[in-house]
């Protein structure tokens, strides 16, 4: 019960730009602070699957608790903005890596980029999956 | 939480639900696009497209398959106007290319939604698998399902079968 109220919580700082992750990643952004800014995206990305999580739980367990399903729906925009600033992290690894210096956490950021990657992916399947189920195939199955 | 054994004695069929959920919560097909795209289906909250929101919205049935307490699939059947529908099947990761009495896991699920498609007698069964899914083709093909149409979005192809075929391959 906890998990889900800290988890709602965060939903709700992280798209108001409120949350220490989000906080952290924003002052890493102005010092291109390159491992730092990579640590609080990964830090970001391991706090929405676990938000999702608790989310799915509450929802099948029944839990009452307020705007579990507008919760829900408010992952898919907490993945969309946690992709909005890769072409700027990824900028400046090139840069510190032109540097001569080695991004210890690169290949865990790529693995969450991928996964969110993935999700969005699906999401959008699914959608495409209910309107195909919506609009029926009378259109190319005609007796 | 429903359960019968209406296929193969050894296959346990159960209606997917809430009370139901935690057999699925390991649920694995694999790590392809199209394996997350079935698992996020089946394991989402509405109101995105999912599981809960086909039953819900669409009176669609989802049935968990298990052998030995251990789940192998699922599948799900719902209706849209004179069509029957599969909108999500899929095999467990452990289970693909494996059979049981001389058929494959995902033959199994199939006889069993061609079964209950025919309870409610309409014409057709329609359902999308990807173009490139050569595999979920030629099962489908297998079963007298015919491609309608062409590619469509994230290279979805549409299939229907008529419901006067019979339930297994002859």
């Amino acid at each position: 019960m906890e998990t889900i109220l800290i988890a709602e919580d965060f939903l709700n700082q992280y798209t108001e730009g409120q949350d220490p992750i989000v906080k952290a990643s924003n002052e890493a952004a102005v010092c291109h602070a390159c491992e730092e800014w990579l640590q609080s995206g990964i830090d970001a990305c391991r706090w929405i699957f676990t938000a999702s999580e608790a989310i799915r739980q509450a929802y099948v367990r029944d839990l009452k608790i307020d705007g579990v399903e507008f919760a829900s729906a408010k992952i898919r925009e907490l993945y969309k903005a946690w992709l909005k600033p890769c072409d700027s992290v990824e900028g400046l690894i090139l840069k510190v890596e032109g540097l001569g210096y080695s991004v210890t956490n690169k290949a865990h950021y790529f693995d969450c980029k991928q996964r969110i990657n993935d999700k969005l992916t699906t999401y959008e399947m699914r959608d495409f999956s209910l309107a195909a189920y919506e609009d029926g195939f009378f259109d190319v199955c005609q007796d | 939480m429903k359960t019968d054994f209406l296929m193969s004695a050894k296959i346990e069929t159960i209606l997917f639900s809430k009370e139901s959920y935690r057999l699925i919560e390991k649920f694995d097909c694999g790590e392809t696009i199209y394996a997350k795209f079935c698992m996020d289906w089946l394991k989402g909250v509405p109101p995105d497209p999912c599981a809960f929101q086909s039953i819900e919205k669409h009176g669609s049935r989802v049935w968990i398959y298990q052998i030995e307490d251990c789940v192998f699939g699922f599948g799900s059947l719902g209706k849209n106007g004179k069509d029957a529908f599969i909108p999500m099947l899929a095999v467990a990761k452990a289970f693909q290319g494996r059979e049981l009495d001389g058929k494959k896991y995902s033959n199994h699920i199939l006889e069993h939604l061609i079964a209950e498609a025919q309870k409610l007698e309409l014409k057709r069964l329609c359902l999308y698998v990807s173009n490139e899914n050569a595999n979920a083709k030629a099962l489908y093909k297998k079963f007298g399902f015919q491609e309608y149409g062409g590619v469509l979005n994230y290279g979805n192809i549409r299939m229907c079968r008529s419901m006067e075929l019979p339930t297994s391959p002859q």
